[in-house]
């Protein structure tokens, strides 16, 4: 490479033009020949540098234009630039670029054209000015031979540089190689007109194609000069009317699609004329009226118009002639169907500064209107709704605007609609309930889900509860004033709280006695939970074996009066334990007076009633003290008093009789028998009183009844012996019950003494004891005899009085079934008596 | 002098007898140990067989002083100019003989054992002194 540019070198130092090789961007890869002398540089400064450096901008792109038609093996016409000297003087350079032959480089030689244009030779001034006057034109003038070959180019270098040609890209080509080949034919039969006549012959609308391969509309005249020796050609003048046949072609087009929007548009379209006359309709309109073109047009139009109408549309047609485009609607009655509501639009057609006739385009809104009708009725009904809305009611759209608002609302908050529709939610005075109720609303907004809280409006001292409901739209919003709701219920919570915590049972309970609540103190009392005691029947959780039947059908019968009472009742716990309560039982009557439930407070009143039973049992005691002191009394005064009477008598007579008589022997045996008597009656009551002192000493336990009895009966074994009684012992053996075993032998020996002693003499004695088994009772023992028995209803309540006797001539001193009764009780028995005289006596004794 | 003696207590009316025999009242006493007995004898005894004096202890079995002054209430009339009744007991209780004097027939009550002075009031009432 570098051998070929010192080779080029050594050719160019000769040259005057400027010989270089440059890259496509222009830079100097070589230069030689006249470089100094045009560029005021040496070879050696240009190389890398740019010749854009040099040059203008627009010299630099045709230099650029230049490399691009080498690159694709075309040809680089010659061209002119600017080059600018090292001394900042402007030359002008005359460019021919050739390939280098090496890729991205080509060759460029630049010639210094002189400061001024040449002027072409030319013989005759007129000639020139001639030249001058087709060179500044627009039309391009050639001569072409026979053979439509150019043969000389001239005419305005503006036309043809506007087809990218330059005159030797022509010369020697034949001009039909540049026309369409669709106007060939055309050309050549014009050509062949051409040659037989000397007319100029005009050829409208050819296609020439210029250098870049577009086509361009020409208009051209062909002159025949043929037989001029002086030309001895045909002379082609070209005139480029691209521009009037693009414009044509719109025009075209703008008027096809005219046609198009009149012939296709769904809405009817009419064109009448400044009298009414109708002059052209669209197919719509037929299809819509069902009539054909010829029944319509050169007919008036108020010929179809109902005649109420024709007043209207003649007024209307004369705003439109004033020049007004109008627009309106118009109702028509359509036979055998519903009216038809027509939007009109009228157009006025201008022609000049005259309105020659009028569109008027009709659209059927029949349906839109309808419709329309049909959606202002529902807002109507939505309104009437909005109002029927008993709730405070508002909307907000998506910005916090109110969009509607009912009456109620206006009323709650003391508002005026009006003043609010349109304004922020910021606008409502809610005090200081505000921050919380925008925290929710915008919640409910972002979440989309509907929301439901109350607030307290602080400024007007009411209760609100305020349901959000979320839409595209915005929010819906709800207001009930629930004061009242509100104050009852905090109310209620207060009460709840004070029966929660009060020590007392608090229950609610309806008329059947259900449970409904209960409170704390409830469980600690009862031991039952709350959940263990709701729907219980209080009588059924709380009763037990010990309640008052009574007390229980009394609280049953005054459920039914709705009026508050009061009573006290054995209740159970839960373990079992006894507990008394009083009872307040309270009515709850609903705002139709009718009952809702009741309330009843429970009271322990367990220590007291234990109080209570304690005093009885004491006055039980005192009693019996004080009756066991008079029973004493009188045992002192008669029993006591008895032998010590006869003790005194027989003393004193004693003293005063001889002791040698029989009657003093058996006085002194009187006497020993009083003091007997007496000692008897001291240690009766010795007995009576430790028994009634070791009452609650004595040891209880399981003792065998068979083994006990046959023991009593071996002690009185001679007795019974001595007078043949017959003993049978009916007891099952092993049979326990509960007592003591000194005492179960006292009540078998004072029973058997009795039977022996209150035998009768008119038959043998026979004892009969018999037990049987009761159960949870315990064991009743049967102690009969076939003695003499006594008259029960003469002796009443006395049979187990202390002293009380029954019958003569016994020894008997009514102690035996005294005691006999003193000793069951003492075990917790109880005994009763049957009896006929001369018959025998039956003693029935319950020991557990 | 017909002397009735009502008592169950046998001792009692050993010493009672002895008493009213010696100190002269009478020579005999006729002695019930049964109320209803003495009740009965009165019952079918004449008026003029009926007894000046009848001794009557309350505390016995069966039938007591007071049922025997009850029982003997439909005779009062027949009785009551004939008959003293003194209520001899062993008692020593106040109200014993607060109630005696409800009874017309009784005369007085004399607490046991009977002494002179008690005879010298029977002889004082009936009037009898030999």
């Amino acid at each position: 490479m570098n051998q070929n540019y010192d080779f080029l070198a050594s050719v160019c130092s000769c040259a005057n033009d400027l010989i270089c090789v440059l890259n496509q961007d222009g830079e100097f890869l070589f230069s030689g020949g006249g470089v100094y002398p045009l560029t005021g540089f040496l070879p050696e400064e240009l190389t890398g540098r740019s010749i854009k450096t040099l040059c203008s901008a627009s010299g630099w792109e045709t230099m650029r234009q230049g490399f691009d038609r080498l690159t694709q093996g075309l040809a680089a016409p010659l061209f002119e630039t600017q080059l600018q000297h090292r001394t900042g003087e402007w030359k002008r350079i005359q460019w021919s670029l050739s390939p280098s032959g090496e890729e991205g480089a080509l060759v460029a030689i630049g010639r210094e054209l002189p400061a001024k244009n040449i002027v072409q030779t030319g013989e005759f001034r007129h000639e020139a000015l001639y030249r001058i006057l087709v060179a500044h034109g627009t039309d391009m003038a050639a001569l072409i031979n026979e053979k439509g070959e150019y043969i000389y180019i001239g005419g305005s270098s503006n036309a043809l540089t506007s087809l990218g040609y330059r005159p030797e890209n022509l010369l020697g080509r034949s001009f039909l190689e540049f026309t369409h080949p669709e106007d060939l034919a055309k050309l050549q039969a014009l050509l062949a007109e051409t040659l037989a006549a000397t007319q100029p012959i005009q050829i409208p609308e050819l296609r020439f194609r210029d250098a870049t391969g577009n086509w361009h509309w020409v208009e051209v005249t062909v002159i025949n000069q043929l037989y001029n020796p002086k030309i001895n050609a045909l002379i082609v003048t070209s005139h480029d009317i691209t521009e009037r046949i693009q414009t044509r072609q719109q025009l075209q087009e703008s008027e096809q699609r005219f046609k198009a929007l009149f012939e296709n548009n769904p809405s009817t379209i009419l064109l009448e004329d400044r009298n009414g006359m109708v002059l052209d309709v669209n197919p719509a309109l037929l299809h819509k009226f069902g009539v054909q073109k010829a029944d319509v047009v050169n007919h008036s139009i108020y010929s179809f118009l109902p005649a109420d109408l024709v007043p209207v549309c003649k007024e209307m047609i004369q705003r439109v002639l004033a020049g007004n485009k109008l627009k309106f609607e118009l109702e028509l009655p359509v036979c055998g169907q519903e009216n038809r509501i027509l939007e009109v639009n009228k157009i006025p057609v201008k022609i000049g500064s005259e309105i020659a006739a009028v569109y008027t385009i009709a659209k059927d809104i029949t349906q839109v209107t309808t419709y329309y009708k049909t959606v202002q009725r529902q807002a109507q009904k939505l309104n009437t709704i909005f109002e029927s809305i008993t709730d405070a009611f508002f909307t907000l759209d998506r910005n916090w605007h109110f969009t509607s608002i009912n009456s109620e609302f206006a009323r709650v908050l003391g508002v005026d609609r009006n003043d609010l529709i349109g304004q922020k939610l910021s606008v409502l005075n809610l005090g200081k309930a505000y921050k919380k109720y925008f925290k929710q609303l915008k919640q409910a907004a972002e979440t989309g889900e509907s929301i439901h809280f109350e607030i307290f409006l602080n400024h007007k001292l009411i209760w609100l509860e305020v349901r959000v409901f979320p839409s595209e739209e915005g929010l819906s919003v709800y207001f009930t004033d629930v004061t009242e709701k509100v104050k009852a219920r905090q109310e209620l919570e207060k009460l709840s709280l004070v029966a929660n915590k009060t020590i007392n049972g608090v229950i609610f309970i309806d008329a059947g006695k259900i449970i409904e609540w209960v409170n704390e103190g409830f469980t600690n009392l009862t031991g039952y939970t709350a959940a263990e005691a709701i729907g219980q029947n209080a009588g059924h959780l709380l009763h037990g074996p010990d309640t008052d039947q009574a007390v229980s059908a009394r609280i049953k019968n005054n459920l039914q009066f709705h009026k508050p009472f009061r009573e006290e009742i054995l209740n159970y716990k839960k373990t079992g334990e006894k507990l008394w309560f009083a009872l307040d039982f309270s009515p709850v009557l609903n705002n139709e007076g009718k009952l809702s439930r009741y309330i009843v407070i429970q009271t322990d009143i367990t220590y007291r009633k234990e109080a209570e039973a304690a005093q009885l049992q004491l006055t039980k005691d005192l009693y019996r003290q004080n009756r066991d002191m008079q029973q004493f009394t009188y045992i002192v005064s008669h029993n006591l008093r008895g032998p010590v009477a006869n003790a005194m008598g027989y003393a004193q007579v004693l003293t005063e009789t001889n002791p040698d008589t029989p009657v003093f022997r058996e006085m002194l045996a009187n006497l020993k028998t009083s003091v007997f008597r007496l000692d008897g009656v001291l240690k009766d009551l010795n007995q009576i009183l430790s028994i009634r002192d070791n009452k609650d000493n004595i040891g209880l336990e399981k003792v065998d009844l068979a083994a006990n009895c046959r023991k009593a009966v071996a002690s009185l074994q001679e007795s019974l012996e001595s007078c043949q009684a017959e003993v049978k012992l009916d007891i099952k053996e092993g049979t326990l019950v509960h007592g003591n075993k000194t005492y179960l032998h006292s009540v078998f020996y004072n029973l058997l003494s009795n039977a022996i002693k209150y035998r009768s003499p008119e038959r043998r004695l026979q004892i009969t004891i018999a037990t049987t088994e009761q159960g949870f009772k315990g064991t009743t023992i049967s102690f009969s005899d076939n003695g003499s028995g006594f008259d029960l209803q003469k002796a009443g309540d006395q049979v187990f009085k202390l002293y009380k006797r029954f019958h003569h001539h016994t020894e008997g001193r009514g102690i035996g079934l005294f005691l006999v009764k003193t000793h069951i009780e003492a075990m917790g028995g109880q005994i009763e008596v049957s009896s006929q005289v001369d018959n025998g006596t039956t003693f029935l004794i319950q020991l557990k | 002098m017909n002397v009735f003696l009502i008592d169950d207590d046998e001792l009692s009316t050993f010493l009672t007898r002895h008493w009213l025999v010696r100190e002269g009242l009478c020579e005999e006493v006729q002695t019930f140990i049964s109320a209803e007995e003495a009740l009965t004898s009165l019952e079918q005894c004449p008026d003029y067989l009926l007894p000046q004096v009848i001794f009557l202890d309350l505390n016995m079995p069966v039938m007591s002083g007071w049922e025997f002054l009850d029982a003997l209430s439909p005779q009062a009339a027949r009785l009551k100019s004939r008959t003293q009744i003194y209520i001899l007991t062993s008692s020593l209780d106040l109200n014993d003989e607060m109630r005696s004097k409800d009874y017309d027939l009784v005369a007085a009550f004399i607490h046991k054992p009977i002494k002179s002075e008690d005879i010298q009031l029977i002889r004082f009432h009936t009037g009898i002194y030999n």
